[in-house]
């Protein structure tokens, strides 16, 4: 039943079932009392006045002003973002701080690594080919040819003089 | 043309029309300060919730998408400040905490007929301060601002029968604190009041109330 008085105190008891609440407060003492005392409740409770002073207008309009000159649109979600994703700016000094403090733990680390040889990529060779046909047929010739790889690169020696009386 | 109705206001307000939101500040101002007063108890504290509470609504319009719920929306915002300012001012250390156990003057020892209007508010505002602010908040938004128990399920993002239930807890509380008091008061119905034994009519002020019936 104590539902059915607070929903009658609320206006939302049904009028079907209202009857049997009023029958009820008229045999129980207790309920008349709790009804008693609600109602007393919310008379004085409108009672009082809570009319809104004006400083709270001139209040307000001063931070809404001082709101928009800054122009700051204050981000909440940063509020609710958890720990791992905080962001916050860090100062000079505390980020020359942790810079000295990583290279000093650098410095006293152990090294267990063994110096990598150095290599050397060969990036060509030298061979050299004889050319007997040649030096046959041009008696002149008494040097070799030199290849590099991976690019060819013939190197000409020079001939002998050509025999006076000879046309070049 | 300038819009009337919340709907009206609230979009105007989301599309940057700055007199549109003070229409609704001044529409609103008033139920979200009575709401703060009575949460509080103070009305300084509740001076500083309201104007925070509306900043928040400016900041966050874009938040609101279903403008049909400005009002619980706007009581949302306004009872997340009243908690955290009770959990700054140690009033009250959260919704899960005990009861508020301030010191408090005793209970005047006189019909509830002959308190003056100022007693009873004070009454009021003591009843209020007994309750925890979980019941606190339904019973000021049902009885201040007659909200409906789904605006106030709302606004508590609670549940329509969590909301009932706390409500009927509060009142039980309510009519528990008031027994002395309306008792004294059907006392002094019964018998004769210059003859009642707990009346005391010289030593409260009585003026601007009723006599008691005989």
């Amino acid at each position: 039943m104590e539902e059915a008085l607070n929903l009658y105190v609320d206006g939302e008891l049904p009028l079907d079932q209202q009857a049997a609440l009023f029958g009820h407060l008229a045999a129980c003492p207790a309920c008349r009392r709790t009804l008693d005392s609600v109602l007393s409740f919310r008379r004085w409770s409108r009672q009082e006045p809570l009319g809104v002073p004006p400083a709270l207008d001139d209040a307000f309009f001063k931070r809404l002003a001082e709101h928009k000159a800054r122009h700051t649109r204050i981000d909440r979600a940063a509020d609710r973002r958890p720990l791992w994703q905080a962001q916050a700016p860090v100062t000079l000094r505390a980020g020359l701080t942790i810079a000295i403090v990583v290279f000093l733990l650098g410095l006293f680390v152990p090294s267990n690594l063994q110096p990598v040889p150095a290599r050397f990529a060969v990036i060509g060779e030298e061979e050299l080919v004889e050319l007997p046909a040649v030096a046959a047929s041009e008696p002149g010739r008494v040097e070799p040819l030199y290849v590099f790889y991976p690019g060819l690169t013939i190197e000409a020696s020079k001939t002998e003089e050509p025999a006076p009386g000879e046309s070049l | 043309m300038i819009p009337t109705d919340d709907q009206e206001l609230i979009e105007s307000f989301q599309a940057g029309d700055e007199f549109a939101f003070v229409s609704l500040y001044n529409r609103y101002k008033g139920p979200v300060y009575a709401f703060c007063v009575k949460m509080l108890l103070s009305r300084s504290l509740a001076e500083d919730v309201v104007q925070e509470t509306f900043l928040r609504v400016y900041e966050n319009r874009d938040r609101l998408l279903n403008t049909d719920a400005f009002k619980s929306w706007l009581f949302t915002i306004a009872r997340n400040q009243c908690l955290n300012q009770l959990r700054r001012t140690n009033r009250q250390v959260s919704l899960e905490g005990q009861e508020h156990a301030e010191p408090v003057a005793p209970l005047p020892e006189i019909p509830a007929h002959q308190l003056e209007k100022s007693e009873k508010i004070d009454l009021v505002n003591h009843f209020l301060a007994q309750l925890k602010p979980d019941y606190r908040e339904v019973l000021i938004l049902r009885e201040y601002q007659n909200l409906s128990y789904e605006e106030i399920a709302a606004v508590t993002r609670s549940t329509v029968s969590a909301v009932k239930s706390r409500l009927f807890k509060a009142r039980r509380k309510l009519a528990g604190y008031m027994e002395p008091i309306m008792n004294r008061e059907r006392q002094g119905a019964r018998s004769p009041a210059p003859t009642a034994p707990d009346a005391a009519p010289d030593a409260a002020p009585v003026s601007g109330s009723t006599p008691p019936p005989a």
